[in-house]
């Protein structure tokens, strides 16, 4: 069953995303992992969404509620987290939603626009990886509670754009703690599938709101009804999402909202599976 | 219960999930045989015969199932 829909989603690929999972690949091969073991990255990926998908039919919500739960069983066990993140990463090009949403993404960046460029979360490092190859932001900065992901987005940085590196700048630090960070200082923010990782999303976003420059490119990205492992915060519809981005002092500039594959957005509702959404926002002063 | 009550069960539980009134399932049907029948669909599919059959899946046998005879045999073997 897989292995068909595999061969369905590399068809589905540019030749610039195929050039690019070559690359990750290549930088876990360079790293000395083995073939089984790349397999198997991708492999806990779909066995830890397969048993939070059985988990989620049958209760109706995520097994996780708090950061408590799951900091030790994930964000902090290296070798899981790496063989998370590896996987995570082949499902940027493995799975058309992710696929999509990495288009929406490059789709929407301003790669001319310059100055500061945060991202809260790179998690992969696949979407800053992007953003350093493509913009042309003078500073890069990327904050990740988890070191491994800090250390993966650094090996992906290195090979989508090797010239870049002088100009960013990885830590692993929570983003609650983020009082160091000048408000009003970015004229880009980027938080790809985080705020379904913390318990008080609204928090993020309002931090964001502060950061942001008036005119800064501000993009999303989350689900609906999807269940992880670490997933915590639960939105059963997009519009309870898109109520908590206007509660933050948001507006909705563009969207994209991706129903499960082989289904309509209204049939994804209705049975409770995962639509992946993405956002550009942008801030409104009251 | 029987095999074949097992699989006439699966059946109906099938052709509503499905949505393919007129679906027959035998022991050789496999998912690429059932218009729909994705990953996810088959986890939803799973949950469905849990609830009519009174069984429980482990996530590891998901997709230990290389057709609907393996399907109907674990719950045949779990029901005892």
């Amino acid at each position: 069953m897989h292995k068909s829909f595999l061969e369905r989603a590399l068809e589905f690929l540019t030749p610039t995303e195929t050039k690019r999972l070559e690359l990750i690949l290549v930088f876990l091969v360079e790293k000395g992992h083995e073939l089984d073991y790349i397999v198997d990255c991708y492999m806990t990926v779909l066995d830890d969404m397969t048993n939070e998908q059985m988990y989620f039919f049958r209760h109706g919500e995520y097994r996780h509620k708090t950061y408590a739960d799951v900091a030790d069983s994930v964000y902090h066990d290296k070798s899981y987290m790496d063989r998370y993140m590896y996987g995570l990463a082949l499902t940027a090009f493995f799975w058309p939603n992710h696929v999509e949403i990495a288009r929406f993404f490059e789709r929407t960046l301003p790669i001319a626009k310059g100055g500061r460029y945060l991202e809260v979360g790179p998690g992969h490092g696949y979407f800053m990886a992007i953003a350093a190859e493509r913009g042309e932001f003078d500073e890069m900065l990327g904050i990740d509670i988890s070191e491994a992901s800090i250390a993966q987005t650094r090996g992906l940085l290195a090979r989508f754009a090797p010239a870049a590196s002088a100009r960013c700048e990885l830590r692993v630090a929570d983003f609650h703690d983020s009082a160091s960070l000048m408000p009003e200082s970015f004229d880009a923010v980027v938080m790809g599938e985080v705020i379904e990782h913390v318990e008080d999303p609204d928090t993020f976003l309002r931090r964001v709101w502060e950061l942001a420059r008036d005119d800064a490119y501000i993009c999303v990205t989350t689900g609906i009804n999807a269940p992880a492992i670490d997933h915590l915060y639960l939105w059963r519809t997009t519009d309870e999402l898109e109520e908590m981005f206007e509660d933050c002092g948001f507006r909705i500039r563009d969207a994209l909202r991706l129903p499960y594959e082989g289904r309509t957005l209204e049939q994804s509702r209705k049975q409770n599976l995962p639509i992946r959404v993405a956002y550009i926002l942008e801030k409104v002063r009251s | 219960m029987g095999s074949a009550e097992i699989l006439a069960g699966l059946g109906e539980i099938a052709a509503d999930h499905f949505d393919l009134p007129d679906l027959v399932l035998t022991r050789e049907t496999t998912a690429a045989d059932v218009p729909g029948w994705d990953s996810l669909a088959h986890i939803q599919f799973l949950m469905q015969i849990e609830n009519r059959f009174r069984v429980r899946f482990k996530a590891s046998e998901v997709s230990s199932f290389a057709d609907v005879g393996q399907l109907a045999d674990r719950i045949r073997s779990r029901l005892g």
